[in-house]
């Protein structure tokens, strides 16, 4: 059986085409993009996100309308407290985390209304300590826990809100023969929902409770010949999970645990040239999501001994001098 | 955005996809203004119905609009319109959507919501052909296999009828690790381990099932939202064993708008009668099989790695059917307590636990003082815990020290140590060799049962020399054989390792360490030191083993002296808590972090000569410390 995999072509990217993710982020909208941007408008405040994020590793968020994308962010704050991707869509989990990061990284947190932004997450957790995405499906994802977690830690409101507990016994509940994670017990691991459990587990102190070098394993074996990773065995690698992956070894303190030098090759390969920006992999269309977890691979992997790229912390996924100024206490120090 | 091919198209080429995306556009928005404003005008018809189902089919990930269908179809049921029309229309209409989106969240959640709406109406065997087929064309896709866990649930099959038909999937198929994922979890339910432990706690629980309660009550909360209940499925079978399969979460509605009829089960929100301890212990005992089923299973492993060397699912599988094989316990106990007078009382645990599980007593009455922790991490969870030894203890009083490991507020572990009068220090450390005898009625049970598969997988080795799956089986069971006797082996297969996987080398490297170290701590108990009939290490040399990572540094907590020189090490993460230490020699390693050691309060020696502690800031961890002296040569920031 040959391995699942794709073959780097022989004239691909070698160099980090900086000046070329910085246009493809700063025009990525709805005149240069208009069908993409328009057929995304259900995911638009991540998108945001992506691209607030993307420039801000490449320092270079004084590109962007400041003023216009924290005006959008607060306007799709509704009156239950949850933000919505843009207008005319309902509020979600996920989208209220991006509101909330990109406000960050603006520095505009204050404008929103935090205390109803708490109390429509605390709604949201279940007695089994899981969380639905919104209040009208019944949904439960991990990734929804990170969420809803992340979220907190971010306004600093993790110690009198949710159940911490079951919250945490949840996570375990979605924990399978692989020392992975998936989306809800039963559910097969996969590198998306491993960051999310290690994530939520690294905001509640209590990585300890996971056998790191089992689950280690695991994710160190994503890496693919091409040197980059997969989200799960028998999959093909994609840049995204250069983030997914890297992430959840970074908070285990095994980083070490996969090639760097070939995962660095595989994802310079993801650029595209003409138009910046990075591909899932080499040869197709690139994107903003994609460009992010590319560039935020390679931060993690100190490409170019950092001199490149800002420095972004593996679990909130955001430049990490950001988080410092913003007084957000980072767990450091990761698993040891 | 996953997976489209970047494709060179000519101008006409463009031009036309320029115009035919311009259409789209047009018609999207068209049709989205116009389900919006009906929606803000609250009209729940059978217009938004089409409007949003031919959007849906197209986009089946917008949620906005499987929210607004919810909203009208729970508008129709509370108008008496013909439920199972409707139903059958949403049927077709997300089978539709999964077709053209297999791996829509949002589509395959609605196709849940009308089946639990449907309740005992749905056609359950009708939704696992739905699976069948999804299954057929992508072996993989695990919302497919969500759901169908979700439909077995719902008693659309049992157990044993899903595990035949994983038996049969992987037998005629490549990607197999979905299956042998779901096998992992059908397993324990059909054939539940059965020891004492696992029954007693069952017991304890008074449960049924083996799942604690999961319901979504929110107490009352001054928040904008109404009180949701779900509503959970009878989780009762009709199978005289305990076959239920985990349910999968039921739909969360608000209180006003009830969708689902009377009928439904509701649960009271009961407090659950485990302790979290028991919990955890139950989660985890009730997650193997018993020991005959894993004998069984492993026949079939061994026929899947003999046609397919190279299919690492069967491998990752086989990994958790062997079991933790690990001498060392993860449950938390008693390594070690040390007590010296005028400083401190440390305690190590084998595994971490919060410092309300740990109590301190002396001269039978409470410790004043509090619990704390060096554990690197921030965790709130620690494997060394201290305190300062208290003020009023005279150097010529004898002092008696309890420390006890706790379970809602009973001991589970206890040591007692007493400081004889005149004496400064005493030390209580228990030999990890004590745990290895002590879990044994694993390693007894399989020890011939290892011994055999450790045959097999040597003889596919000579076939398949490398593949380093095998290499890295036979070192898992060698392990767990004997650490001692194939010491040799498991080095040479980890070295073979490093050469025939090189992307993974570190990781190879590390666990050679951890072996290492294990090894190391075996034979510690075989050694006596002068002090009494406690046997433990002041002086412990791991020097020229080659080590890239400490691992178990709390088995070393009574360790006054601690050789770490002429290995592999880039950090010292773990010397951390090493609360005892007087004396650390680090020389010629790859250091380029030393790491937070400020809680080594008693060091008072320590050498880093031939590192690679090149710029000051990377002796910033040593400003803290009472050191007496400090090698530095050999590093670039030694002239600093």
């Amino acid at each position: 059986m040959n391995t699942v995999d794709v073959k780097l072509p022989t004239d691909a990217v070698k160099d980090l085409l900086l000046k070329q993710h910085i246009k493809f982020i700063e025009s990525y909208n709805s005149e240069t993009n208009h069908y993409e941007y328009t057929m995304t408008e259900y995911l638009r405040i991540s998108g945001i996100y992506w691209c607030v994020t993307a420039m801000d590793l490449m320092d270079s968020i004084d590109k962007l309308d400041r003023e216009a994308i924290v005006g959008f962010v607060l306007d799709c704050q509704m009156e239950c407290g949850a933000f919505r991707p843009c207008p005319g869509h309902d509020p979600h989990i996920i989208c209220t985390l991006s509101a909330v990061q990109i406000l960050i990284t603006f520095d505009a947190l204050n404008k929103m209304n935090i205390d109803a932004c708490i109390n429509y997450i605390i709604s949201l957790q279940c007695k089994d300590g899981s969380f639905t995405g919104d209040s009208v499906n019944g949904e439960i994802d991990t990734r929804f826990t990170f969420c809803a977690v992340a979220t907190l830690s971010l306004l600093n409101r993790l110690n009198d809100t949710i159940n911490v507990d079951s919250a945490v016994e949840f996570i375990h509940l979605s924990s399978n023969f692989d020392g992975g994670f998936g989306v809800r017990p039963g559910s097969e691991s996969h590198s998306g929902q491993v960051y999310c459990a290690l994530g939520t587990l690294a905001l509640l102190g209590r990585l300890s409770e996971i056998d790191a070098d089992q689950l280690g394993w695991w994710l160190c074996e994503r890496q693919l010949p091409s040197g980059g990773l997969n989200g799960r065995p028998q999959k093909l690698p994609d840049v995204c999970y250069s983030w997914w992956v890297l992430a959840s070894l970074a908070i285990i303190n095994r980083l070490h645990w996969i090639s760097k030098n070939k995962l660095v090759e595989y994802i310079l390969a993801c650029q595209d040239m003409e138009t910046g920006g990075f591909s899932d992999r080499p040869g197709d269309w690139p994107d903003p999501f994609h460009t992010l977890f590319g560039l935020a691979g390679l931060s993690l992997l100190g490409y170019n001994d950092g001199r490149s790229l800002a420095k972004v912390n593996p679990v909130y996924c955001m430049k990490e001098s950001r988080l410092e100024d913003s007084g957000i206490s980072i767990p450091t120090n990761y698993y040891s | 955005m996953h997976g489209r091919v970047k494709v060179r198209s000519t101008a006409e080429q463009e031009e036309a996809r320029k115009k035919e995306r311009g259409k789209k556009l047009l018609t999207y928005k068209g049709a989205m203004s116009r389900v919006q404003s009906k929606r803000d005008d609250g009209q729940f018809d059978e217009e938004a119905l089409e409007i949003t189902a031919k959007l849906l089919v197209r986009n089946p990930d917008i949620a906005t609009l499987w929210n607004y269908r919810k909203e009208i179809l729970q508008f129709m049921r509370e108008n008496k319109e013909d439920g199972d029309l409707v139903c059958s229309r949403e049927k077709s209409l997300t089978e539709t959507c999964i077709k053209e989106n297999p791996k829509s969240y949002c589509a395959w959640n609605h196709r849940q919501w009308i089946m639990e709406w449907l309740g005992d109406r749905a056609d359950w065997s009708e939704e696992l052909g739905l699976c069948n087929r999804f299954l057929d064309l992508d072996e993989r896709n695990f919302h497919c296999w969500d759901y169908r866990r979700f439909v077995v649930s719902r008693g659309g099959a049992t157990p044993r009828e899903e595990l035949e038909f994983t038996t049969a999937k992987i037998e005629n198929n490549i990607s197999n690790y979905s299956s042998w994922h779901y096998r992992s979890k059908l397993l324990p339910l059909i054939h539940p381990n059965e020891s004492m432990e696992v029954k007693a706690l069952v017991q304890a629980g008074g449960g049924e099932t083996l799942q604690p309660d999961r319901e979504t009550v929110q107490p009352e909360r001054d928040t904008v939202q109404p009180e949701r209940e779900t509503v959970q499925p009878n989780r009762e079978t009709e199978q005289p064993d305990r076959e239920t399969e985990q349910p999968d979460r039921g739909t969360v509605q608000s209180n006003r708008e009830s969708m689902q009829p009377d009928s439904e089960t509701m649960h009271s929100d009961m407090e659950t009668v485990q302790s979290d301890w028991e919990i955890k212990h139950l989660n985890k005992a009730t997650t193997r099989p018993n020991w005959e089923t894993i004998s069984g299973e492993l026949d079939l492993v061994r026929n899947a790695y003999y046609t397919d060397p190279n299919d690492q699912s069967v491998w990752f599988y086989h990994r958790w059917l062997l079991g933790p094989l690990s001498f060392l316990s993860n449950r938390p106990s008693l390594r070690s307590v040390c007590a010296r007078r005028g400083h401190h009382i440390a305690a190590s645990l084998s595994a971490p636990i919060g410092p309300e599980s740990i109590t301190l007593t002396l001269d039978e009455s409470l410790a004043p003082g509090a619990w704390r922790s060096l554990d690197v991490s921030s965790d709130k969870l620690s494997s060394v815990w201290f305190q300062d030894f208290p003020d009023n203890y005279s150097d010529d009083v004898e002092v008696n020290i309890r420390v006890s490991i706790d379970s809602n507020e009973s001991p589970i572990e206890t040591k007692s140590i007493s400081i004889a009068a005149g004496n400064l220090s005493e030390v209580f450390w228990r030999s990890p060799e004590e745990d290895f005898d002590a879990s044994n009625d694993v390693v007894e049970r399989t020890a011939n049962l290892l011994e055999e598969e450790l045959e097999h997988l040597k003889e596919l080795g000579e076939m398949e020399p490398d593949n380093k799956w095998i290499l890295l089986t036979i070192v898992y069971v060698m392990r767990a054989i004997d650490p001692v006797k194939y010491i040799k082996d498991i080095e040479d297969r980890l070295l073979k390792l490093t050469e025939v996987d090189n992307l993974r080398v570190n990781y190879y490297r590390d666990m050679q360490s951890k072996y290492l170290i294990e090894n190391q701590l075996m034979q510690c108990g075989r050694q006596t030191e002068s002090g009494g009939d406690q046997s433990y290490r002041t002086d412990c040399s791991l020097s020229g083993l080659g080590l890239t990572r400490l691992y178990h540094c709390q088995y070393f907590l009574p360790v006054t002296h601690l050789d770490v020189s002429w290995n592999n090490l880039s950090n010292l993460n773990g010397v951390s808590m090493l609360f005892h230490l007087e004396r650390l020699n680090a020389d010629d390693n790859c250091l380029v972090e030393i790491g937070d050691i400020r809680g080594l309060k008693e060091l008072r020696f320590l050498s880093l000569q031939h590192n690679q502690l090149d710029y000051s800031e990377q002796l910033e961890p040593l400003k803290g410390l009472q050191l007496k002296e400090c090698l530095l040569s050999g590093n670039g920031a030694a002239t600093i």
